[in-house]
């Protein structure tokens, strides 16, 4: 039997990189966030100008939303877990986390384009990325509270939750205005835009896919026929 | 081979004889609702116990040749007492006292009134007789009369007029009609009676017939949608739209500390109230649904209408939903314990049922229609004993006691969440927190955990009081002499 054997060059040469990582984990996804929570103004800006955003982040940030659903599910304490059991469905909950925010980013990319907005789809995509950090955050540190918690301290814990709800809408509009380069007014009215078009979009989808549906009933149906008749 | 054939028709018998006589006894399904309002299968409570027949009862008066061998014709309202059943005939006009196997002992439908020398003044027959109440004095009995001047009647139990009581003479009463439609007295003999069209509530009446107040009000239903509409509508137009009227009572049962429990069918937010002396709606709602009746509907299936209650001695009532044709029996803390009845005409399913009434553990139940009258009389199964013996020791304060009941229950029912919270109970009194956790986590009810857990947090935390405080004080140390032990690293 080989015993694996590692030098002390090899295990520095882990110990560096685990430093790296850890130091880079910690730079680009708590630093920056953090630092665009606490100046959104000057964040964003620096997001959009100097380039110091990460996609990366972003996504992660973004999925890890979409993830928190399922671990709160599975890891609540007993008193603030009022899922059921029986309808809950981990994709499901997902994509009812995710799509609002995806289609937000879509309706706000194409309603900014027409009232020159200087932000990409990338930007905005990056803007709802990082304001999902104080959301995660609050949420992970309620999925812990959570078990050892009371129901006399239900305050807090649902305070927590909606301050971080409240955070993360807070974030999307400064990064909104901020991106596009807009004054207060004009951004609530594109938020406002946004949602009016959110709405076209889901109606659009809808009838797409339910026009998919009829096609596809379609074609099964005259195989079919074609089947028995040959 | 013939042994294994006669071997497997042994065993095919005896299952299929099994469940044959178990379907016999139950032909309707019973249920309960979880803690996420999924109405759950369950074991049936209550099971046919006696069936009389309106044709089984004579009530021809000896002296009125008119009413040779009629029968029972229409049972509005029922009252049991200890060794007596009284029927209210709504159609033949007529209170009839029997005796608990049905024999008739007693017809009351015309009251004579005498003086202090027996001499008879005055004779009152009853008209549309509605509802009946029945103390160790009296009889009392709510008459509709003409549909305007309504009456109530007390009554000795020899049948002879004591005292009428007209409509309210007092400018709080304000219906022009009185109506009286069910009556309770509680001890103190103050007549408390449900009048339609009287939308301020109860009317309660005074020992010697005077309008004392109203009690328990329906809150009024405000649809938004309708109050929209009716702010676009002319006087004109509004005057012949619906007013926003409180919806009213439709019967009522008291239990023995002199809280009314009523009933009231239609659109009502709180369709059962238990009213204390205060006039106040004071029912305990710690269920997992609310005491409404169904709270999910099937697609066919209409809004339960309630339309009669009764409540035993340890605060589980029963209620009748006419529109659906069950009984939900709820016990004192709000829960549904359980759902029985179904629509039918076999034995123990209800066409039209009008009264309802605990004789003791039994349940006794009127249906009646124009061309059927029946008075089923249910004993609980042992699902049914189960339950209720539980929830007695419950509301005696046993909840040791009533562990080992809640225990049996389920073995026959294991999804009946409530047997769970009753076990968590017994734990938490026995100061047994961790299991009183689990227990009511099996019982999905989070507030009586949070309780237990609360116990069980300060014990945990008593417990490991010097680990947890040696903890802190070391990183408090350890923060205050990190600065110097930096300063004395870095001179080295």
């Amino acid at each position: 039997m080989r015993r694996l054997t590692l030098t002390r060059q090899q295990v520095n040469q882990v110990a560096v990189s685990i430093k790296h990582a850890l130091s880079y984990f910690y730079e680009h996804f708590i630093k920056f966030p953090f630092y665009v929570l606490t100046h959104p103004i000057d964040g964003f800006y620096e997001m959009k100008h100097e380039h110091r955003g990460l996609l990366r982040v972003a996504t992660f940030y973004i999925l890890l939303h979409g993830i928190l659903g399922i671990l709160e599910y599975n890891y609540t304490g007993f008193i603030f877990n009022t899922i059921n059991p029986n309808t809950f469905r981990m994709f499901r909950s997902i994509v009812v986390a995710l799509v609002p925010y995806m289609i937000f980013v879509v309706a706000n990319w194409s309603i900014t384009s027409l009232m020159d907005g200087k932000g990409k789809l990338k930007e905005i995509y990056m803007v709802v990325g990082y304001a999902f950090f104080p959301s995660v955050f609050l949420r992970i540190l309620n999925l812990f509270l959570s078990n050892y918690f009371t129901m006399d301290e239900a305050f807090f814990y649902h305070a927590i939750q909606a301050v971080g709800f409240g955070l993360t809408i807070l974030m999307i509009f400064m990064g909104i205005r901020s991106i596009h380069e807009y004054s207060v007014m004009r951004a609530l009215s594109t938020v406002f835009l946004s949602f009016v078009s959110m709405l076209v979009i889901v109606f659009i989808g809808l009838l797409a896919i339910g026009l998919a549906q009829q096609i596809a009933v379609f074609i099964t149906t005259i195989i079919k026929e074609l089947t028995l008749r040959l | 081979m013939k042994k294994i054939t006669l071997l497997l028709m042994l065993v095919f018998v005896s299952i299929f004889g099994f469940s044959l006589q178990v379907n016999a006894q139950t032909n309707y399904p019973s249920y309960t609702y979880d803690y996420w309002r999924t109405p759950l299968p369950g074991v049936s409570p209550y099971r046919v116990k006696q069936v009389v027949l309106g044709t089984s009862i004579n009530i021809s008066l000896p002296d009125d040749p008119e009413t040779a061998n009629k029968t029972l014709k229409y049972v509005e309202d029922l009252f049991v007492t200890e060794d007596h059943y009284y029927i209210v005939d709504l159609q033949s006009q007529k209170i009839i006292i029997t005796d608990k196997s049905f024999n008739v002992e007693k017809i009351i439908r015309d009251i004579p009134e005498y003086d202090e020398t027996d001499t008879l003044i005055n004779t009152y027959t009853l008209v549309r007789p509605r509802g009946i109440y029945v103390t160790e004095e009296y009889i009392y009995v709510v008459d509709e009369n003409d549909l305007t001047n309504g009456y109530v009647y007390v009554i000795s139990h020899d049948g002879e007029f004591v005292a009428r009581y007209g409509r309210p003479d007092n400018p709080t009463y304000n219906a022009v009609v009185f109506k009286p439609n069910k009556i309770v007295v509680d001890r103190a003999g103050r007549m408390y009676i449900v009048v339609v069209g009287a939308f301020d509530g109860i009317v309660e009446l005074q020992r010697d017939g005077t309008f004392s107040r109203f009690v328990g009000v329906q809150p009024v239903q405000v649809n938004p949608l309708d109050l929209l509409w009716r702010s676009f509508l002319s006087r004109e137009q509004l005057s012949t739209v619906r007013l926003f009227l409180p919806v009213e009572y439709n019967a009522m049962s008291i239990d023995n500390e002199g809280f009314i429990y009523a009933t009231s069918s239609g659109t009502s937010s709180a369709p059962i109230q238990r009213i204390n002396p205060k006039g106040m709606d004071v029912l305990r709602k710690n269920g997992y649904v609310d005491p409404i009746g169904d709270v999910v509907r099937m697609p066919d299936q209409v809004r339960s209408g309630l339309t009669s209650i009764s409540v035993n001695d340890y605060g589980m009532y029963s209620v009748l939903d006419r529109s659906n044709k069950k009984i939900f029996t709820y016990n004192d803390e709000g829960y549904l314990a359980y759902v029985t009845g179904f629509e039918g005409e076999f034995e123990g399913n209800f066409l039209f049922p009008t009264a309802i009434k605990y004789d003791h553990e039994n349940l006794v139940v009127a249906d009646s229609t124009d061309s059927r009258t029946i008075i089923t009389i249910f004993e609980p199964t042992a699902f049914g004993s189960l339950v209720n013996e539980a929830s007695k020791l419950t509301y005696d304060g046993e909840s040791i006691d009533a562990s080992a009941v809640w225990e049996d229950i389920l073995v026959m029912n294991s999804n009946y969440s409530l047997a769970y919270v009753g076990i968590g109970h017994a734990y938490y009194r026995e100061r047994m927190y961790k299991e009183a956790m689990d227990a009511y986590q099996l019982g999905q009810d989070r507030e009586n955990y949070s309780k237990a857990y609360k116990e069980y947090r300060k014990i945990r935390f008593e417990a490991n009081f010097p680990l947890v405080a040696t903890f802190i004080g070391l990183i408090i140390a350890f923060s205050l002499a990190y600065p110097i032990i930096k300063d004395l690293t870095k001179k080295e």
